[in-house]
């Protein structure tokens, strides 16, 4: 069995164990565990990690608690990579409730960018910005002549910002 | 890292391993079923590994800008 199908039947081991670690599931995979040293090899490597994807549960509280309160923060970077272009680009961790969006839909040129519980969307934007919505995000764009705004209107976005002297991105909360 | 997954991916992962739901609680909350949520899940520890794999030592876990990966100490007011 090639090297890409042992982890890919390692991987779904892994997945199925935790779908369901009951005795039958057990049994069965503790046959093919013990079939193969690469089986061991493979499950090992990725049950490491699996293991270490928990730490991503303590993002948990402070997507909650900025989530609690109306805040916006841009974290700055310089580009990544030669491809990218972006002389700046923005973090924005943010969060308004929707009682405090004061933005009215249908109203001038925006245009509604949104994203379901669990969802994530990368929208390019014509300037060359890109918009990324985490989860149960909507935001509002409008890109005129002399000004880009985006307004968050729920959620959580993360702005990588073209850079463009005459037209200032802002924050249009 | 999490922003490198294909989207229904990292979905599934974020809230499996942030949110801690179960796979059938994934299934319900995104409407699909248990076999698409483990199918999903296989993949993107796939990914993750491959992913680690490429990264230095150390830098793992978002080691990429990204939503979740506010920096303290190096804020700025957004464009005002």
């Amino acid at each position: 069995m090639p090297a890409d199908d042992i982890e890919r039947t390692a991987s779904e081991w892994l997945a199925r164990l935790d779908r369901a670690d009951d005795a039958s599931v057990r049994a069965e995979f503790d046959a093919w565990y013990a079939a193969d040293h690469r089986h061991q090899v493979a499950f090992l490597r990725l049950q490491q990690t699996w293991s270490r994807l928990d730490r991503l549960a303590a993002l948990r509280p402070r997507l909650e608690n900025e989530r609690a309160q109306p805040s916006l923060e841009v974290n700055r970077w310089m580009a990544r990579g030669p491809a990218w272009r972006w002389l700046a680009a923005g973090i924005a961790i943010a969060t308004l409730t929707t009682g405090i969006a004061l933005f009215v839909p249908g109203s001038g040129g925006w245009e509604i960018h949104s994203t379901n519980t669990g969802g994530f969307e990368r929208i390019p934007l014509q300037d060359g910005s890109i918009l990324e919505l985490n989860t149960q995000t909507e935001v509002a764009v409008e890109l005129s002549a002399r000004t880009r705004i985006v307004r968050l209107i729920r959620g959580e976005a993360n702005f990588k910002v073209a850079h463009d002297a005459r037209r200032p991105f802002i924050d249009g909360r | 890292m999490l922003a490198s997954l294909p989207n229904r991916c990292g979905a599934v992962l974020r809230l499996r391993k942030i949110f801690g739901y179960t796979q059938k609680e994934i299934a319900t909350e995104l409407g699909i079923s248990e076999h698409t949520v483990e199918k999903q899940l296989a993949r993107a520890v796939r990914l993750c590994a491959q992913f680690l794999l490429a990264q230095p030592a150390g830098g793992a876990l978002g080691g990429r800008p990204q939503l979740t990966s506010a920096r303290p100490g190096n804020r700025h007011d957004a464009g005002r």
